[in-house]
């Protein structure tokens, strides 16, 4: 794997901390996305996500360390680059008393890159029309209003902040296959930000797991899921604490077999469990939402043991 | 920026379409009732109130929606300068309250003049705009409020206040108001950023959100602190206006004894030969007063009415307004409402305009150097005395002692009764005042055998650490030669420190906020001859200097750990402006950060090649 040339890096930070009274939100966080592809930030709640949006858009300040977005200092993003970000929230957030054609003008005529056919494109698939009122959209249209603006303002960074929550199904395949169309296109950098493993699995390039403001692990999700392993064993006499064992993120005991998630286990781990008294052992793959819910749960629990990024 | 202000106009129209009109339904209400524009300037104030608080309540219903994370990112991240984002937020509201505020008091005046007999001048027509800028500092003022994420920097409220707050000529007032709007509209930009609750990071934003927040803190300081003494003082029973028995020897004590008792006490101190002998007359006479009347006259086109414009002719059913226009005084039918001609210098239809606005006490017309009697059954006026500028009268006549008694700025003359009241008055003798015209509270008159005693009494501006408080007794005998009897000064009622707490907070800002007074024709009748800015006693101004080192010891450790360049400045500022430069600083200086942590290694994280 290269190490990208800093022009070649759309985020990159340096021991960004942030605090709120005191508890960390980032926390020495040091992180590099290169230019291009889909980049998918998971985390659990209050893992930091949405504050190094913030601090990467300009609207917190880091208690120190640095944060760059395209090259330039976030704290001192000028209006012409942030032309080139586009931002998409959660909420949605558009101007409930306009109509969507007077939004549509007022971001045509703010964006000079504004491409209308994108837009039209986009929106296409959300079934809006021209003159109905935002406020009168339903949560779903309005991601899709949301998605067709940020994406005809022609970003070369597209940042997602969680925007399917809430969405029904048919919504959220209208919403992610207007993304990937458009993207591929356009070959902006998206980061994207959500808690829907199987959203991740099907649009990213790049995993990073943030966990109370610690970068906890980034790499493609494939290569993350080759890395993680279910170990099925079964101990006949009594369970041994096998939850101690390196790299295990969890451990469940079903039907008397033990269950154990386990990150770069190894060839050998069927050995070790062996030598703990389990009569078989045996390796299956797991889904990337084990992985990463497997992941995130050992890190809040905290084990000495386990030091996944390493 | 076109197309944000348009939003924020198609967002808010209702709302200012129904405001508009319920404002002018108030006016036309209003109107039917009183004559609104001729109204003393307490009642219009209400409008004012009214117009600020609705500027504010619109600006908290604007930012307290966008100031959600969410909403505030969607407003400021976008290809716009920061300044044409508030430009367009801020233009945008100006036009809505100049739609709500300023059209409804505009056509309310215009109604007024077009379809009434009333009388409007061009000063009433500056009121609408008037109204709609205060409502606009008001919505600056809340911006800021809403946005900087600091409960305390509501003192920034006081600013307006200090500024739009005189009685001046409209003009002026304008003027002074769109000086406010600067100001307020300066202070409110420093928050509109993406990082609203960051303080200013450049010196321009540092003085833009500053000089306010030191003002609101000097008043803040001052009242709150004033208001924490008197109330302990009270609780110990101490006040000296909370009682029964006042500190001796003080200004309390003088104005609330009676004449006589103030007479007898300083003829008892006296070393006058003839104090006995006028102790024992006055046991038996009466002793009477001249009260002061008028602090100020009425400045020529101001937008407030400090005294009634108006009188009424009960016998002819005429009411007779005061035009600033025509400075003179329009009559209009009290029951149908018709033109009944005009009242001039000389009478009814002389045309001849007054000097200066005519007050009228009694049954006088009084203008600043003339005093006229009116006679409503020819219609005719007659000069009765007049003195020369710069000395200005303040008082209609008062008969104390079957004595006609007059009180300029300058000295107290006294006439004789004519016989004709038509017959200009005769001069007897006038006495000048031995103190400032601004600290006299009241003169004490006894007509004695062998003359006639005074006792002025000075000290109405002790409490704010102005000199020239004392009694000084008089003694003018019958040839109306005047001799100074007794002259004391007064105890101070309150401590030093709380009597020049105005100055010793910050004597940079007094000087400031002394600025108006000086410059501004407020038609405050003046000392004559004026007197010299007090010397500061010794104590007051270690107090000030102790205060300002305080303040900038404060600084120093408050900004512990930034650059030394800024560190130095917030010193020095508060070495200059005092403890409310100290305040501004916890506002405006850098949020405390929480507990350093120890520099840990990030765990290294393979990256990967680019997509």
């Amino acid at each position: 794997m290269r190490k990208p040339a800093m022009n070649d890096l759309v985020i990159a930070t340096d021991n960004l901390c942030l605090s709120y009274k005191g508890k960390p939100a980032l926390d020495h966080l040091s992180l590099r996305l290169p230019r291009g592809g889909v980049h998918a930030i998971v985390g659990a709640n209050g893992a930091g996500k949405s504050t190094l949006f913030r601090v990467l858009l300009g609207f917190a300040s880091a208690d120190s360390g640095s944060a760059s977005v395209l090259g330039c200092d976030s704290r001192l993003l000028s209006p012409q680059l942030r032309a080139r970000i586009g931002f998409v929230n959660e909420e949605h957030t558009l101007p409930g008393w306009m109509r969507v054609q007077e939004l549509a003008t007022m971001q045509q005529r703010l964006y000079p890159l504004w491409n209308e056919a994108r837009y039209r494109q986009v929106l296409a698939n959300f079934n809006v029309g021209d003159r109905q009122h935002i406020a009168e959209l339903s949560r779903g249209e309005r991601a899709g209003v949301s998605l067709a603006l940020a994406l005809a303002q022609g970003p070369e960074l597209l940042i997602l902040d969680e925007p399917t929550l809430g969405l029904d199904v048919v919504a959220k395949r209208a919403f992610l296959d207007a993304l990937l169309q458009t993207s591929l296109d356009d070959g902006a950098t998206i980061v994207y930000c959500s808690h829907q493993m199987e959203e991740i699995e099907r649009v990213a390039d790049n995993l990073v797991i943030l966990e109370r403001g610690v970068l906890r692990h980034m790499s493609a999700p494939d290569a993350f899921c080759e890395r993680v392993s279910l170990w099925i064993a079964d101990f006949p006499f009594r369970q041994p604490d096998a939850a101690r064992l390196d790299g295990v993120l969890e451990m469940r005991v079903i039907d008397g077999l033990t269950h154990l998630v386990v990150f770069d286990g190894g060839i050998d781990f069927g050995h070790r469990l062996r030598l703990m008294g389990a009569r078989t052992a045996q390796q299956m793959p797991v889904s990337l939402d084990r992985a990463v819910n497997g992941f995130l749960t050992r890190g809040h629990a905290g084990a000495a043991n386990f030091s996944a990024a390493a | 920026m076109k197309e944000l202000f348009l939003s924020e106009c198609r967002r808010f129209r209702t709302l200012a379409l129904v405001a508009a009109g319920v404002h002018l339904a108030i006016q036309l209400l209003a109107s039917r009732i009183i004559e609104p524009l001729q109204r003393h300037w307490t009642e219009q104030t209400v409008f004012v109130v009214l117009g600020a608080l609705a500027g504010l309540g619109f600006a908290a219903v604007q930012f307290g929606n966008y100031r959600q994370p969410s909403r505030w990112l969607w407003l400021l991240h976008r290809p716009l300068p920061r300044v044409q984002i508030f430009g367009a937020l801020a233009l945008a509201s100006l036009a809505l309250l100049v739609f709500a505020i300023g059209l409804p008091a505009l056509l309310a005046v215009a109604g007024t003049d077009r379809l009434t007999s009333r009388t409007v001048d061009a000063r009433h027509y500056l009121i609408p705009a008037y109204l709609a800028l205060v409502a606009f500092i008001g919505w600056l003022g809340a911006t800021y409020l809403m946005l900087c994420g600091r409960r305390s920097a509501f003192v920034v409220l006081f600013v307006p206040g200090l500024l739009i707050g005189h009685l001046a000529a409209g003009g002026t007032l304008l003027a002074l108001t769109l000086l406010c709007v600067t100001l307020m509209a300066a202070l409110a930009y420093t928050t509109v950023k993406p990082n609203r609750t960051a303080p200013p990071s450049s010196p321009a934003g540092l003085l833009a959100a500053g000089i306010p927040l030191a003002l609101g803190f000097y008043c803040l300081l001052l009242w709150g602190g004033s208001l924490a003494f008197q109330s302990g003082q009270m609780l110990f029973g101490v006040h000296p206006l909370n009682t029964e028995v006042p500190p001796a020897g003080g200004y309390v004590e003088l104005v609330r004894a009676d004449g006589r008792a103030n007479l007898q006490r300083a003829l008892a101190a006296s070393n006058d030969p003839r104090a006995a002998h006028w102790r024992r007359q006055l046991a038996l006479l009466d002793v009477g007063k001249v009260r002061l009347e008028n602090e100020e006259h009425v400045v020529p086109g101001q937008i407030a009415n400090i005294d009634i414009t108006q009188f009424r002719d009960t016998d002819k059913g005429i009411v007779w307004t005061f035009s600033h226009d025509r400075m003179m005084f329009e009559g209009r039918d009290a029951n149908t409402g018709a033109p009944r001609g005009r009242l001039g210098l000389g009478g009814v239809n002389d045309l001849r305009p007054f000097d200066s606005f005519p007050v009228m006490p009694g049954r006088f017309i009084m203008t600043r150097q003339q005093l006229l009697r009116f006679d409503p059954d020819t219609g005719r006026t007659r000069v009765l005395l007049t003195v020369r500028a710069p000395e200005t009268l303040t008082t209609g006549l008062q008969e104390v002692g079957r004595q006609e008694f007059m009180l300029t700025n300058r000295r107290l003359i006294a006439y004789r009764k004519p016989a004709d009241p038509e017959l200009a008055l005769e001069e007897l003798y006038s006495v000048a005042l031995p103190g400032p015209f601004g600290d006299l509270a009241r003169i004490d008159v006894a007509r004695m055998m062998d003359g006639t005693l005074f006792s002025f009494n000075f000290g109405r501006r002790m409490s704010q650490g102005e000199a020239g408080s004392g009694q000084h007794v008089m003694f003018v005998d019958a040839a109306g030669r005047a001799q100074t009897i007794l002259s004391r000064g007064l105890a101070p009622d309150f401590p030093l420190l709380f009597a020049h707490r105005e100055w010793w907070l910050s004597p940079a800002i007094h000087a400031l906020l002394d600025l108006p007074e000086r410059l501004l024709d407020k038609g405050v009748i003046a000392d004559l001859p004026a007197m010299p800015a007090p010397a500061r006693p010794a104590g007051v101004i270690a107090a000030a200097l102790a205060a300002s080192l305080l303040s900038a010891a404060l600084a120093a450790w408050r900004l512990r750990g930034q650059p030394p360049g800024r560190r130095l400045a917030w010193c020095a500022a508060a070495l200059v402006l005092g403890p409310p430069c100290a305040a501004a600083l916890w506002v405006l200086g850098p949020r405390p950060a929480s507990a350093p942590r120890a520099e840990r290694a990030s765990p290294p994280v393979p990256v990967p090649a680019a997509a």
